[in-house]
């Protein structure tokens, strides 16, 4: 072998050295490239989370109903401490409020503790300028309710870990709560970050903002009026519906007594937005079911007499009985003096099917249409069902379960000409840059009645509140319309308590231009019961201030 | 033609050694020494330094390294035995490597890889035909070599001890010693060897995590794994220059033994082509050199040098690419470190000065 070869050999083997490396480099470059990239990434990578707020709440004012803050809370990665008694100590001195309960979980085992959470600002950035190891700060959102009890049940709340219980809040929680942001980042084998990637904008860390058809004002003075009443006849409690009948938009949505929003974890009883979610039998308010059905097909005239037996109607089956006994009565007179008799005789002039498929238009049975969970459909039995005492007792308002919000949406229909507009709470909502939609489906006027069914609903609710029960609802200078309630409760043992009653008032004004439709009811009064004692009044003190509001009337 | 690749190609090395070394230091530099640019700058010195050296080594005529070879191979075991002197011998990383100058530190280690060639090339040319016979051929480049080489375990550097067995056996064989005799001892040096690798718990654990990197990835195969997932991050065209994060802290040895994963993995499989490419290059013109030199102790010069930087280039790459066990080897011309640079640049020199020597 000559040198040649020799050195050819050698060559040839570091050329062949060289050669291999070159393919095992292309093996791993670009045959597990893309594998290898997945490990590297996964151990570069870090993904925060961000905290998000959900957007504010607003009424049609853009006045604020609820809205979000950071607050701070102060955790601990007792993991990562090496001598958690030194970090206690030195915690306890900068924030004395500690208890030892708290600190005692500097010692355990886990990677992530809470020690204290919503944290006084101060306090929170004395602990930060400590930097301990393995103590941080983070941001927090907290749910704030800037009026406190006002619109407190129809807002819901927010629990301390971001879960929506009831009302806006949980209904339309998918607008309001942002996407929860985790970006990634880039982290050195250090832990420090180096850069993030899709960080969020900032307003990609707020949810939408929520529009309301409420108006604080009329909200607030609803719920001032129905305190008063509350307070003055000893009642258990009380609800108001205010709401425009050409839009269908609620205005007010009053329950008292009040809850405060921020101070969830109390009242759990009072958190029923019973004007919206107790259903019960209507009583005789639901008597404009019976009459404007009547109107509407014809059967009724305005000078006709109807014989309303002296107050007492044997039928043999029940017995019907009503306050005011009279022996004829014009159809006005009727329901002015809200007698069951005349009630169920120009009812039987209908039958039973026309008067079903009636109740079923006004929208008796089924839900309104805030879109609010706790919005109650009520309930109507077919009318195959009915004996004959049935069909007499819904005639006037028992025997079929409805809502405060049913009624005030008959009302409404009444108001609107016999166009039924259902009723919304959701005026619209807006992205935080600045876009508007409504997600809500637009409903569909429907026509309940003529417009001349309509006019002479019109026409006796206006006589009740000028000479009639309602007379405590007249506002001065302001033609009104509406109806008393007073619905005997089921008593605990399923009889009907005469001391148990729902005091309601249901009306419109100004009655020849409806802009205001509003329904108060007063829970369990004391003494005299008659809804145009109780609730009349209160209806009135807040149409006026609806009126002023929004009407722009008086 | 050939003198003008051989510069080329390691000028093309060295620039983009200090590119990369740049790169992958620079955030370490910043965290570590408030200052970048601490190695860019020792690296821009180093590479003057060794320019320098380049230049010089053009004046001296190879005739001169031939006739102090014995001389410089006497001073460069020397060295070796300073390292292991207490108070002279600095270490870094557990192993004594370097003697302290003031300032300057100087890698013996290095310096004996270059006295090793000068010396073989000068014996073997003056043994010749009578390399053939084990006595003369076989017995004393091995005896010589093998002091050097229990020096060299002694600091421990076991990679140099690689190179310099390997480099050893190459001239060796170049310089026509019998194949037999050669296996022979290469039979006789595995049980050292296994010897060596599994006296020590550090070698042992890196022959395990050689042959199972991701069971030992959160320790002994640590290093293996990162580089791996570096290389394979960059694919075609890598990440783009700077853009790689594994040099932060992910990969040990960034800048300087694991250099290749990140040119890997910031300029892609095209990156470790064009290193490659240019290692490939310096191969051939250096064995072009050897093939046409006239002097036999010009020939087993060059071949010797550039055996030295061939065999330390692939050794280097196969630890990138996980092909061998961990061993502490720089890529020539490419990984930051002042003795490692300087003389690669006195071998490129040298081949530059025999490159010319052919013209004439």
């Amino acid at each position: 072998m000559n040198l040649k070869i020799r050195l050819y050999i050698i060559v040839t083997l570091l050329a062949l050295g060289l050669g291999v490396a070159l393919i095992k480099a292309g093996f791993l470059q670009l045959v597990r490239g893309s594998a290898l990239k997945e490990l590297a990434e996964r151990q570069y990578s870090r993904v925060t989370h961000y905290s998000s707020f959900r957007g504010d709440i607003v009424d049609r004012q853009g006045r604020l109903l609820a809205t979000s803050v950071g607050v701070h809370s102060l955790y601990a990665e007792p993991r990562r401490m090496n001598r958690p008694d030194q970090v206690a100590k030195t915690l306890k001195h900068a924030m004395p409020s500690l208890t030892n309960a708290q600190l005692e979980r500097l010692s355990s085992d886990r990677s992530f503790v809470w020690l204290a959470r919503r944290l006084d600002p101060n306090i929170s950035r004395r602990i930060e300028d400590l930097k301990l190891d393995g103590i941080g700060v983070s941001q927090e959102e907290q749910r704030f309710y800037p009026n406190h009890g006002l619109l407190g049940q129809t807002l819901g709340f927010v629990t301390i870990d971001g879960q929506s219980l009831g009302g806006v809040e949980r209904a339309f929680e998918r607008y309001l709560k942002p996407k929860s942001w985790s970006a990634l980042s880039l982290q050195d084998a250090r832990n420090r970050p180096i850069r993030s990637y899709l960080a969020p904008n900032s307003e990609d860390l707020w949810g939408d903002q929520i529009t309301l058809t409420i108006d604080r004002n009329v909200q607030f003075v609803a719920e001032e009026v129905l305190a008063q009443t509350v307070r003055a006849h000893g009642a258990k409690g009380g609800w108001a519906i205010v709401m425009k009948p050409k839009t269908g938009e609620i205005l007010a949505l009053a329950n008292v007594p009040l809850i405060n929003p921020n101070k969830h974890e109390k009242n759990s009883i009072a958190k029923r937005n019973n004007a919206i979610s107790r259903t019960g039998e209507p009583g005789s308010t639901f008597k404009m079911v019976t009459f404007a059905t009547a109107y509407d097909l014809g059967l009724i005239h305005p000078e006709e007499k109807i014989y309303c037996e002296k107050g007492k109607w044997d039928l043999g089956y029940m017995v019907i009985k009503d306050i005011i006994a009279k022996e004829y009565l014009t159809p006005e007179e009727i329901f002015k003096y809200s007698s069951n008799i005349g009630t169920y005789k120009i009812a039987q002039r209908i039958g039973k099917d026309k008067f079903y498929e009636a109740i079923k238009r006004f929208g008796y049975g089924e839900l309104p249409g805030l879109n609010l969970l706790e919005e109650a459909r009520g309930y109507v039995s077919k009318p195959e069902t009915w004996g004959l005492a049935r069909f007499a007792n819904v005639s006037f308002g028992y025997g079929i379960m409805a809502s405060s919000l049913q009624m005030a949406l008959m009302v409404s229909t009444i108001a609107n000409g016999g166009v039924r507009v259902p009723p919304k709470i959701l005026k619209n909502i807006q992205r935080a840059n600045g876009e508007v939609y409504n997600p809500l489906p637009e409903y569909r006027p429907v026509r309940v009645l003529s417009e001349q069914a309509a006019q002479a609903m019109t026409q006796i609710m206006v006589s009740d509140t000028e000479s009639g029960t309602g007379k405590r609802a007249a506002i001065a200078g302001v033609k009104v319309a509406g109806k008393t309630g007073t619905a005997e409760k089921l008593s605990e043992s399923g009889r009907y308590a005469k001391h148990l009653n729902l005091s309601s008032f249901a009306g419109f004004a100004p009655a020849d231009n409806p802009q205001i439709v509003a329904l108060v009811t007063i829970d369990e009064p004391r003494g005299v019961a008659f809804g145009g004692y109780v609730a009349a009044p209160a209806w009135r003190e807040i149409v006026e201030a609806a009126l002023i509001q929004e009407g722009s009337v008086l | 033609m050939i003198s003008r690749l051989i510069l080329i190609s390691s000028l093309s090395l060295l620039l983009l050694g200090i590119v990369i070394v740049y790169s992958s230091s620079a955030i370490v530099a910043h965290l570590g020494y408030h200052d970048s640019i601490f190695f860019l700058k020792r690296q821009l010195f180093y590479a003057l330094v060794g320019v320098g050296v380049f230049v010089g080594a053009q004046y001296v005529d190879p005739a001169y390294y031939r006739k102090y070879a014995y001389y410089l191979y006497v001073l460069a075991i020397a060295l070796l035995v300073l390292v292991l002197v207490p108070g002279i011998g600095k270490s870094a990383g557990g192993a004594a490597r370097w003697i302290s100058l003031g300032v300057i530190r100087i890698q013996a280690g290095e310096i004996f890889k270059f006295a090793l060639v000068v010396y073989l090339a000068m014996s073997l040319a003056k043994k010749a035909e009578r390399m053939t016979l084990f006595r003369v051929g076989i017995v004393p480049h091995l005896l010589l070599p093998g002091v050097a080489m229990v020096l060299l375990l002694l600091e421990p550097d076991f990679g140099t001890t690689v190179i310099v067995a390997l480099v050893t056996f190459v001239m060796l064989f170049i310089g026509g010693a019998r194949v037999a005799y050669l296996l022979g001892a290469v039979l006789l040096a595995i049980p050292v060897a296994i010897q060596v690798i599994s006296s020590s718990p550090y070698r042992m654990a890196r022959v395990m995590a050689f042959l199972d990197p991701w069971t030992h990835r959160q320790d002994s195969g640590y290093q293996v794994v990162q580089s791996l997932m570096s290389l394979g991050s960059g694919g075609w065209f890598g990440l783009g220059l700077g853009q790689g994060p594994s040099k932060l802290y992910f990969l040990p040895a960034a800048h300087t033994d694991f250099i290749l994963a990140v040119i890997g993995e910031e300029l892609g499989f095209v990156g470790i082509l064009f290193v490659i490419a240019c290692f490939a290059c310096l191969l051939f013109c250096g064995f072009w050199v050897a093939l046409k030199s006239k002097d036999n102790f010009n020939t087993y010069l060059a071949s010797g040098l550039t055996s030295v930087i061939a065999i330390q280039a692939v050794l280097n790459t196969f630890v990138v690419m996980g092909l061998v066990p961990t061993k502490g080897l720089t890529l020539p011309l490419v990984s930051y470190g002042g003795s490692s640079l300087m003389v690669a640049c006195l071998m490129i020199g040298v081949l530059f000065r025999l490159a010319r020597g052919l013209k004439q």
